[in-house]
């Protein structure tokens, strides 16, 4: 898992999901993460299964992603809204959650991503490590707070 | 543990993929593990769960996204998202002891 890159984009504006998804999701395709189906798959996916989490600490998530046909190599894109954006609740696809991150996986292998859905569960549920996250001045420094947090200790390694 | 041991089932789906379902599935494995209260749970999609109750007939299902009461078959169904999100995972955990017949620990 050490070879999953992490792309940060902070402050994005943004009014819609769609929006959030097709700027997102260019930014993986531009650096080769995803193949030129993928946003558009990822915008259909959310039409039918939407991802929007209500997180304990008020900063609420959304996970849009696609199906591993539509990716070259495993990334995790992040962006932080200037302004939040609504997206269609996971457990409630009939009602609404303001988001203000949103965690976009170029997933290439199923097994291994769910390991580190596991650990970005835990980043969901510490509202101390989601304030870390928005509170973040670099794109640098939200990196770092989710290498920690998402890579296994054993296998980090030094800059 | 007063009670006879019995083969709990339960039931995760998930909207296309497998993988929140997972996450949710190991969370409740863990739970049950630390009550060393054996459990079989099995994942499908949303989609498949009304196939799955003919095959597996869980004793409740566990959904990260609603499913139909048709589908359900008369099953329990609790939702899986706060296993995803720490809002009212006890809660939640402690619905599917009930649902299972279990009483639930105090310190869960």
């Amino acid at each position: 898992m050490r070879d999953m890159d992490i792309l940060v984009v902070l402050e994005m504006d943004s009014s819609s999901t769609e929006e959030v998804i097709r700027k997102l999701g260019k930014l993986l395709e531009e650096k080769g993460y995803v193949k030129d189906t993928f946003v558009q798959a990822t915008i259909e996916r959310e039409k039918s299964v939407p991802t929007g989490l209500e997180l304990a600490g008020g900063v609420n998530a959304a996970l849009p992603h696609a199906g591993v046909e539509h990716v070259n190599k495993p990334a995790l894109a992040v962006a932080r809204l200037k302004r939040p954006v609504t997206f269609r609740r996971m457990d409630d696809p009939e009602s609404e959650v303001s988001v203000r991150i949103v965690f976009m996986p170029a997933i290439k292998d199923p097994s291994s991503y769910i390991k580190t859905l596991m650990r970005l569960v835990d980043v969901f549920k510490d509202p101390k490590v989601m304030d870390l996250l928005m509170k973040a001045r670099t794109e640098r420094e939200v990196v770092q707070i989710l290498r920690e947090r998402l890579l296994p200790s054993e296998e980090s390694e030094e800059p | 543990m007063g009670t006879k041991p019995r083969d709990i089932k339960i039931l995760v789906a998930c909207g296309t993929a497998i993988a929140t379902a997972t996450v949710v599935a190991g969370k409740i494995k863990q739970a049950f593990d630390k009550l060393k209260i054996p459990v079989t749970i099995v994942q499908c999609k949303a989609s498949e769960v009304q196939g799955k109750i003919e095959v597996f007939d869980p004793d409740v299902i566990v959904a990260n996204t609603p499913i139909s009461e048709k589908a359900a078959k008369g099953k329990p169904v609790i939702n899986g998202v706060p296993f995803l999100t720490g809002i009212g995972e006890k809660e939640a955990l402690k619905k599917i002891f009930e649902a299972v017949g279990i009483t639930p620990p105090e310190d869960l």
